[in-house]
């Protein structure tokens, strides 16, 4: 896996600082680990967090870099005041700050501001929120992040298909389905493969994704 | 002639009501009784057996007959009896099949549609599997109703058509099972607020303890022990349930067994049981049932004193102290005027009359308060649930694509009552992809709609020849005119119950513990009510995703059965 992979594999993004790394790492195994989630689905996807923890974090030992403040207080979060941020904040860089935080306070709940926060102007604030629907471990809104990818540029694409190569999470099936039919080769072919590894993934489960994939 | 009945399918008794006139009737079997028995047999010749002749087979072949099938709807995949395995919707389908044809045969016309009474504490899979069952049974469950809404809408109709605003408790004690249930009603519509109850408390506990106090005093007066001899075991507990539903009305009753052999020769044992000495193997239980009341009461945010109108249900709520006990913490007393036994039934029945558009008298409320539907592809909107429908409503059409080789679909979900799209609000947008490649105009789509009690609306949309679906779970809190109290009161109670029936994670599981903490405070602030009904919601949508990815293997494929099946709609343009 390569460095941002890794990054993207927590629902983060590239470079985030170590304070987040926990914290995503914390909210990630609470909802993946094979203890709190039966579904060996989640198996799989906690592997490459934990994998991608571990790699990080050894490293951030190893070469530590200047501490950042803890963006989120884990059991202070206010999600309306965020929510109304992402909905409302002028600044695109505040409103992805915000997706952002609304990913890291682990709370579900937060995706009825998220899902909202999936028809901003700006691809950054958008492809913050699906990456913050992928840190939460969200069962909803497979078809609504399918949507974002059919709606969006090049650029919002990339980013959706690249957190689905990292998380390799079945919210992202949708996704990958309407990929498939993508203009450009490339991301065709990443739709292709991502889609046949989920596909071996469910027939070894047994259990059928958020979308069937046919 | 065809009608809609009311159904109270139940863990021991089915029972089927109509509205005659003006008033509901219990609709009696082939047989003349008034319950069906909910079990299931195979006969030694491989006949089904439905009700009482069911129940005969299980005396003598236990093995042959499946009981309380109610149980395991929505939980378990099988169900073992007559030495097969069969799902359990198929198992309660006979039972509703038979009571229907029973029906017909009493009623004089074809029957095709009901309303169906589940416990409130039921969550959606269990909620499926019934109206999955109705449907193998050939009936459409027009409405899948809360039992304690049943009841407090019986209640309403027979005082007179009470159309006050009130507080009802709903006081269930029946075989299997006790809830306790506060409602706000207002006429006939109701919701309910909270519910609490345990499943191991019914009045076949109390036969169980009874019998206990008999077997012993047959071992010490008589010398014979009943527990060393099934069949007299199983005698002695009918006979206990006997005694107990004979000490109702009268204040003793004796349990006798001639003709047994004790170790000196043959014996007539026989035990009286008196009042005094019935309510004290009964106080523990229904000391118990007064707890959740107590509960109920304090979940439900409410005084005793705010009840307004007190109504019981079930077998067990007949015995007198229990009413009793009920009245004191109460301080009133419960509307007599109605059978416990048939009270849900009846109310499944006023329903079934509404639905129908045959009822005068009672006002209505729960009604969707505006249009939902979708836009399509020459911005034109399409209503699936029309205003004024009545709670839970369901709206099913049949799409199509506009492109040859299309292969997805976007769903946008607005809410306007204009013909054009762009005049109505958009509540959501969702994609399908996944289509088969077709021609344009070939792939059929169908979509969902569906608002339930709680006002969550839940869009589905699915290629009818992939199979792949899609959905979408939404709250639009201005369709509700609760207040935000009740909302969030109402919605609590939907969250406690579907996260009953799911295996979620710890995350969710303490996430959702940390909002339910939240409702308490929320009375007298509506701007807290406001908050954590929104939490509430982004929970329950969660949890509707979950239910539904558990479900999507089996989903029945007669639930997605459109009007006009297999031919296309005349609105097949969806983008």
């Amino acid at each position: 896996m390569s460095d941002r992979a890794m990054y993207l594999a927590l629902g983060l993004e590239p470079g985030a600082p170590s304070a987040e790394l926990k914290q995503a790492y914390r909210n990630l195994s609470l909802k993946l680990h094979p203890d709190a989630s039966k579904d060996p689905q989640t198996a799989r996807r906690f592997d490459i967090v934990a994998k991608a923890y571990a790699t990080l974090s050894i490293r951030e030992r190893d070469h530590p870099r200047a501490p950042v403040n803890l963006l989120v207080e884990p059991d202070s979060v206010d999600l309306f005041a965020l929510g109304a941020e992402l909905a409302n904040n002028p600044k695109p860089e505040l409103r992805r700050l915000a997706a952002k935080r609304l990913g890291l306070s682990g709370k579900r709940s937060a995706w009825v501001f998220l899902r909202k926060g999936l028809y901003d102007q700006e691809p950054a604030v958008v492809a913050s929120c699906v990456r913050a629907a992928a840190v939460l471990g969200l069962a909803q809104g497979a078809g609504e992040i399918a949507g974002a990818y059919d709606r969006g540029g090049p650029e919002l694409r990339n980013a959706i298909l690249e957190t689905a190569k990292a998380t390799r999470d079945g919210l992202f099936s949708a996704t990958l389905e309407a990929a498939k039919s993508d203009l450009d080769p490339r991301r065709r072919a990443t739709a292709y493969s991502l889609l046949q590894e989920l596909r071996a993934l469910a027939s070894i489960s047994g259990q059928s994704y958020h979308a069937e994939v046919s | 002639m065809r009608g809609v009945i009311g159904l109270d399918f139940g863990t021991t008794n089915t029972l089927c009501a109509w509205m005659d006139g003006e008033n509901p009737i219990i609709v009696p079997n082939e047989r003349g009784e008034r319950a069906t028995p909910s079990v299931v047999a195979v006969s030694d010749s491989g006949e089904l057996l439905v009700g009482s002749s069911a129940r005969n087979q299980a005396l003598a072949d236990p093995h042959s007959a499946l009981f309380g099938v109610k149980r395991l709807l929505g939980k378990s995949q099988t169900a073992e009896f007559g030495g097969g395995l069969h799902a359990p919707e198929d198992a309660a389908a006979a039972i509703i099949s038979k009571v229907k044809l029973d029906a017909e045969h009493f009623l004089g016309f074809e029957i095709d549609r009901a309303v169906i009474t589940v416990p409130a504490r039921f969550g959606d899979p269990q909620r499926r599997a019934v109206r999955a069952a109705a449907s193998r049974a050939g009936l459409k469950a027009e409405r899948i109703m809360n039992e304690p809404s049943a009841a407090a809408l019986a209640r309403a109709w027979v005082s007179a058509k009470d159309d006050q605003d009130r507080l009802v408790l709903v006081y269930d004690f029946g075989g299997g099972t006790f809830d306790a249930t506060v409602l706000r009603a207002k006429g006939g519509s109701c919701f309910v607020l909270s519910s609490e109850g345990d499943d191991a408390l019914g009045g076949m506990d109390i036969d169980a303890a009874m019998y206990r106090d008999a077997a012993d005093r047959f071992k010490a007066e008589f010398g014979i022990d009943p527990d060393s001899d099934q069949y007299l075991s199983r005698l002695l507990v009918d006979l206990c349930e006997k005694a107990k539903i004979e000490l109702s009305t009268r204040d003793e009753a004796t349990i006798a067994v001639p003709f047994l052999r004790g170790p000196d020769g043959l014996v007539h044992p026989s035990v009286k049981f008196d009042r005094r000495r019935f309510e004290r193997i009964a106080a523990p239980f229904i000391t118990r049932s007064m707890n959740l009341v107590e509960r109920v009461l304090g979940s439900a945010g409410v005084k005793a004193s705010d009840i307004g109108a007190l109504v019981l249900s079930g077998g067990s709520s007949r015995i007198p102290m229990a009413r009793r006990l009920l009245g004191e913490a109460m301080g009133r007393e419960a509307d007599p005027r109605v059978n416990p036994d048939e009270i849900v039934a009846l109310g499944a029945a006023v329903e079934a009359a509404r639905i129908e558009g045959r009822l005068n008298g009672l006002s209505f409320t729960d009604v969707c308060s505006r249009t939902f539907g979708l836009e399509i592809d020459n911005g034109k909107f399409i209503p699936l649930i029309k205003k004024n429908e009545p709670l839970p409503a369901v709206g099913r059409q049949l799409f199509t694509t506009v492109e040859d080789y299309q292969r997805s679909v976007e769903l946008h979900v607005i809410q306007g009552e204009e013909p054009t799209a762009a005049s109505g609000v958009s509540i959501g947008r969702f994609l399908l992809p996944g289509i088969r490649k077709a021609p344009k105009g070939d792939p059929r789509i169908a979509v969902e709609f569906t608002i339930d009690e709680g006002d969550m609306l839940i869009v589905r949309a699915r290629d009818m020849d992939t199979g792949v679906e899609q959905s979408i779970a939404v709250f639009d809190g201005g369709l509700d005119s609760r207040s935000p109290q009740d909302r969030v009161l109402a919605l609590a109670q939907i969250a406690r119950r579907e996260a009953a029936g799911l295996t979620v994670d710890a995350a969710l599981a303490k996430e959702l513990e940390e909002v339910l903490a939240m409702v308490p405070a929320c009375v007298g602030d509506d701007q807290k009510a406001v908050m954590t009904a929104t939490l509430l919601e982004g929970l329950l949508s969660e949890l509707s995703a979950r239910s539904t990815l558990i479900d999507a293997p089996q989903v029945d494929a007669s639930e997605l059965r459109f009007p006009g099946s297999g031919m296309r709609s005349s609105e097949k343009d969806l983008r």
